[in-house]
């Protein structure tokens, strides 16, 4: 056997660990190169697969030496096509910016992982969350299951209580000024909408406008500022769903002659905007027509009464008929009752009034 | 909107960069006999930046004194 392959059997070309992933293709080059020579050196070959064993031995040899040392990757691997090891090193044979673009993307990694877990906010029960956002005088009613969290302040003998609605991604605390001005000589009222604030999920899971304004009518009911001859105004604020609460509960609990109007905000989709906005904006002129048929008053007049009929064969106007039942009579607003039992859901942890 | 018979007052922040400022003028017509407030300093939810001042309209139009 030729001395020069003799000496790469023996010893693996010290190469392989200064540069690992270039020791490969080398190692496998210089065997060829050994074969050849050999061979065109008219040296019999030792057996008749002397060149490919060789070579394959000392790619072997090789690959185990780099990757048992310098990778640690399975031996099996050494198996691979030489040039295989340069892609699969942290270095490749172009040199070291791949070195730095995986550490640069690995160090991104870990900041991301870090930032993650600094901003990570995980969920929170309600309950925590009382001592903070409902102290007194947040209280909270359990309107048929639905639990509501409203603040009602004020003295109780003002007889046109001020109702404030808040918007949409808002709570009751966005009146925290004016309920604090207007309490000093109104009743004021205000409350989280479902979904919003402290008050909880709704159960059937329907947050649409007529749901909304349902919601506002039946607290208000609780209240009973809906009843008899009780007069409420309203202010929302200026997204489209407080306003379209405002003046859509405003009319449909309306008792035309009875109610002296409610002072608020109605920023539906305005002009312009209307035709842009999606399913929300049509809703709301349909609610808005709806309402207005309902509520409008003795001046109203029908200009599609095929559509009107339609519509108030709907579960909106449908709700709203059962509305303009005989009420009961209605007491004083002062006599508010509250209910007697605490919230089903969870039991606030201060005490309410 | 242009249903509304109610008397109506319109709040807009003048500094609004979430629903143009311009809006409220369109609510303003469209409501028949509204009036339109606009806080030239104040931006999307005036009730919170100032509430005093956002305050006054309000307590005007519900005829409330002081």
């Amino acid at each position: 056997m030729d001395l020069k392959l003799q000496l790469l059997e023996t010893f693996p070309p010290r190469a392989a660990t200064a540069r690992p992933t270039r020791s490969a293709p080398t190692s496998a080059c210089a065997a060829t190169t050994a074969c050849t020579t050999a061979r065109s050196a008219g040296c019999p070959p030792a057996s008749p697969n002397f060149g490919s064993t060789t070579a394959v031995r000392l790619r072997r040899a090789s690959r185990r030496h780099d990757d048992g040392a310098a990778h640690g990757h399975h031996p099996d691997q050494g198996l691979m096509p030489p040039a295989y090891t340069g892609r699969h090193g942290l270095t490749h044979p172009c040199g070291a910016p791949m070195t730095w673009l995986l550490r640069a993307i690995g160090i991104l990694l870990m900041l991301t992982a870090v930032g993650v877990a600094l901003s990570r906010a995980p969920d929170r029960p309600v309950e925590s969350l009382v001592a903070r956002w409902a102290p007194p005088p947040s209280e909270f009613i359990d309107l048929d299951g639905q639990l509501v969290h409203l603040r009602d302040v004020g003295p109780r003998s003002d007889r046109l209580p001020i109702v404030l609605l808040h918007g949409t991604s808002a709570s009751l605390h966005t009146w925290a000024g004016w309920e604090a001005e207007l309490s000093k000589t109104r009743r004021v009222i205000s409350f989280d909408l479902p979904g919003f604030g402290l008050t909880g999920p709704r159960a059937d899971g329907r947050y649409g406008l007529d749901d909304d304004a349902r919601f506002t009518l039946a607290v208000l009911d609780r209240l009973q500022l809906a009843a008899g001859g009780a007069r409420r105004q309203l202010a929302g604020w200026a997204h489209r769903l407080a306003c379209r609460d405002a003046g859509a509960a405003a009319r449909r609990a309306a008792d035309p002659g009875r109610r002296r109007g409610p002072a608020g905000f109605d920023p539906a989709p305005a002009p312009g905007l209307a035709d842009r906005a999606p399913a929300g904006a049509r809703q709301d002129r349909r609610m808005a027509a709806a309402a207005g048929d309902g509520g409008a008053g003795p001046g109203h007049v029908l200009r599609r009464p095929a559509a009107h009929h339609r519509r108030r064969g709907g579960p909106l106007l449908r709700a709203d008929a059962a509305r303009r039942q005989p009420r009961r009579a209605a007491p004083a607003p002062a006599a508010v009752p509250r209910p007697a039992n605490t919230p089903t859901r969870w039991r606030p942890s201060a005490s309410r009034r | 909107v242009a249903t509304l018979r109610q008397p109506t007052l319109i709040l807009w922040g003048a500094k609004d960069r979430v629903i143009a400022p311009a809006a409220a003028a369109g609510f303003e017509r469209r409501i028949p006999g509204s009036r339109r407030v606009m806080f030239e300093t104040l931006g999307h939810v005036p009730q919170e930046e100032d509430p005093a001042a956002s305050l006054v309209p309000v307590k005007a139009f519900l005829g409330i004194d002081g």
